[in-house]
């Protein structure tokens, strides 16, 4: 009774995590006919935490490709503009993108939401957003940056 | 049907073999400790661990995106868990990771340890980005509360020895390295595939498997794209030093990396190829922190599955068991057995011989007079090698040498001050041991003389 239910926690365990080493569209079409196609793009880490894939770093990229690098201006209602960071705001690099995220996508909403919950003044002074890109570049010659490029602005006052 | 059975029993063999307890537990300390560290909050970016989840707990209802077993909560209908919650379950955890730690009550405070890291990790990353390195350590506690752990290297050990010594009325040594257990492999191998099923899984999607060159990713180029865009990233001159480095060398690296993760494997299945993926594990995670900041620091503690502790032990005890000191007890004498039984549990490399005042002639000694023996039923000696005896606090300063757990102690004991106040103590606690050990009786020889 003790060896087959250890069996099934070996199995269980082998089963989950050796089906994340699949490729995500093959892990896809097995579930599919399961769960369904919704649930099965659903049914993924880090859903199945801490059973999870390992999909780092695995782009490939090209020598001389730009690699963006998205930075944000806070506007305020005086008209005074400022680059904002993580420290500045009092955020993890990880909320701060999520923030970047949030105005690259134009989502007034969750850029709004995101603002009033890191409850800093600089923050609340802010009547809108600025994303711009100064890409890296790279390849031919020293590693240097590119000109700066507006990829998404925004307001966030009231409508 | 004999196919099946085959299977079955091959299965069997595979996972359920006779296998030392010791290596068992050594993984358990390691995969424990290391999580309490985490849990303390030694990570370079959230800080204290107490004041991150305080932190995590007041972020508004929109960063909050279930997974695991949070997931599952809140899909039944569960709310979204609050700081007070949070943090009893964070202190339960703490309690039972600490006993977990020192083998007391081994296996539900495992059990309780490993549920509640789940919970804590899950909880955090239920708000932010989820990172992979606690993973795999969380999946291993989780395997460690099915398994026999505490069966050595626990206070849970020792207190059995302990009653069947006392029990028994005689000292019998007893070799930690010497005990198996049928279910002590299982969690062992099961780690090891694990973690060749990680590295397998950051193999495989690195690999372009939608055609254009299958290992385009070790073209030298992307390594370079990736360590410049990190040196931005995390201010890292030496992700950006590295990046400069000619193309052909971040190949080289490149495919290098592919060969380590895609063939990890080989040493889940052949152990003694650890001795070589062990270390290279340990260099190639060394260098993805320096460059890339990515602490997969647990991996080094769990890598402790490839560790034949038994083997080691042993190996260690044949080199050094050629000057072992004696230490004199009394066979007849409980606190002297239960002194003995305490001793000998913490002599992993066997480096201590334990003696009976009762026997005769003494080794080293020969016979010895009525006189000396009353002086060794008044406080522990300790005989040399060469000859040379020790007594009462000089003796524990010999033995304290001989012991890993008391080598921090070790310096102490050699203060100004320390032989002198030692002494004192050691004898206080000589002259006063009836008042807490009593005895069998008669048997006791210091007592029956007195």
């Amino acid at each position: 009774m003790k060896r087959a239910w250890i069996s099934s926690i070996i199995a269980g365990t082998l089963l989950l995590q050796g089906f994340l080493v699949l490729p995500t569209p093959i892990r896809r079409s097995i579930l599919t006919p399961v769960v369904g196609y919704e649930r099965a793009g659903y049914l993924n880490p880090p859903l199945t935490f801490p059973f999870l894939d390992y999909p780092l770093y695995t782009n490939t990229h090209e020598t001389g490709e730009p690699i963006p690098q998205l930075r944000l201006i806070g506007i305020r209602a005086d008209g005074f503009e400022e680059q904002l960071s993580a420290e500045g705001l009092g955020m993890t690099p990880w909320h701060f993108n999520f923030l970047i995220r949030a105005a690259v996508r134009s989502d007034v909403t969750e850029v709004r939401d995101c603002l009033d919950a890191i409850d800093s003044p600089s923050a609340d002074a802010l009547v809108g957003l600025r994303v711009e890109d100064e890409p890296v570049l790279w390849g031919d010659g020293p590693v240097r940056r590119g000109p700066v490029v507006t990829v998404e602005t925004l307001s966030l006052r009231e409508p | 049907m004999a196919g099946l059975r085959r299977a079955r029993d091959a299965w069997n063999r595979y996972w359920f073999r006779p296998a030392p307890a010791i290596d068992l537990d050594v993984l358990r300390i390691a995969a424990v400790g290391f999580q309490l560290i985490l849990l303390w909050g030694a990570d370079w970016w959230w800080g204290p661990m107490p004041a991150h989840l305080a932190r995590t707990a007041a972020l508004p209802d929109f960063f909050y995106n279930p997974i695991g077993v949070l997931f599952v909560y809140s899909e039944l209908g569960g709310p979204r868990p609050t700081l007070g919650p949070v943090l009893a379950i964070y202190g339960l955890t703490w309690v039972a990771g600490v006993l977990a730690l020192i083998g007391w009550f081994t296996r539900p405070a495992m059990a309780v340890f490993a549920a509640g890291s789940v919970l804590i990790v899950t909880f955090y990353y239920s708000f932010t980005d989820f990172h992979h390195v606690e993973s795999l350590l969380l999946i291993t506690l989780l395997l460690l509360a099915w398994a026999p752990v505490g069966r050595t290297l626990s206070v849970d050990a020792l207190r059995a020895r302990l009653r069947h010594n006392i029990g028994e009325r005689r000292f019998e040594p007893w070799d930690q390295a010497g005990v198996t257990d049928l279910y002590a492999a299982w969690p062992v191998h099961l780690v090891r595939v694990l973690f060749a099923l990680v590295y397998l899984s950051a193999c495989v999607t690195k690999l372009n498997l939608d055609g254009g060159g299958l290992f385009r990713w070790a073209n030298g180029s992307t390594l370079q794209y990736w360590m410049i865009q990190d040196s931005y990233f995390f201010s890292s001159q030496v992700a950006l030093w590295f990046s400069q480095l000619p193309l052909p060398v971040l190949a080289v690296a490149s495919w290098g990396a592919l060969a380590f993760e895609g063939t990890f494997w080989t040493a889940a299945v052949w152990p003694r190829l650890a001795t070589f993926y062990v270390p290279a594990g340990v260099a190639f995670h060394l260098g993805i922190f320096a460059t890339q900041r990515a602490a997969f620091f647990p991996y080094y503690a769990l890598y402790a599955c490839f560790l034949p502790a038994r083997r080691l032990l042993l190996a260690a005890r044949e080199r050094i068991t050629a000057d072992r000191p004696l230490v004199l007890y009394d066979a007849a004498c409980l606190l002297c057995l239960r002194s003995m039984t305490i001793l000998q549990f913490l002599d992993w490399f066997d480096r201590i011989a334990y003696v009976p005042l009762q026997q005769d002639p003494l080794p080293r000694l020969g016979r010895v007079d009525a006189a000396f023996r009353h002086r060794a039923l008044e406080q522990m000696h300790v005989v040399e090698r060469d000859g040379s005896l020790h007594a009462g606090f000089a003796a524990c300063r010999r033995l304290a040498w001989r012991l890993p757990l008391a080598w921090p102690i070790v310096p102490f004991l050699y203060l100004p001050g320390a032989t002198m106040i030692g002494s004192f103590a050691y004898r206080r606690v000589a002259e006063t041991r009836e008042r807490f050990e009593t005895c069998d009786g008669d048997a006791c020889m210091l007592h029956r003389r007195r």
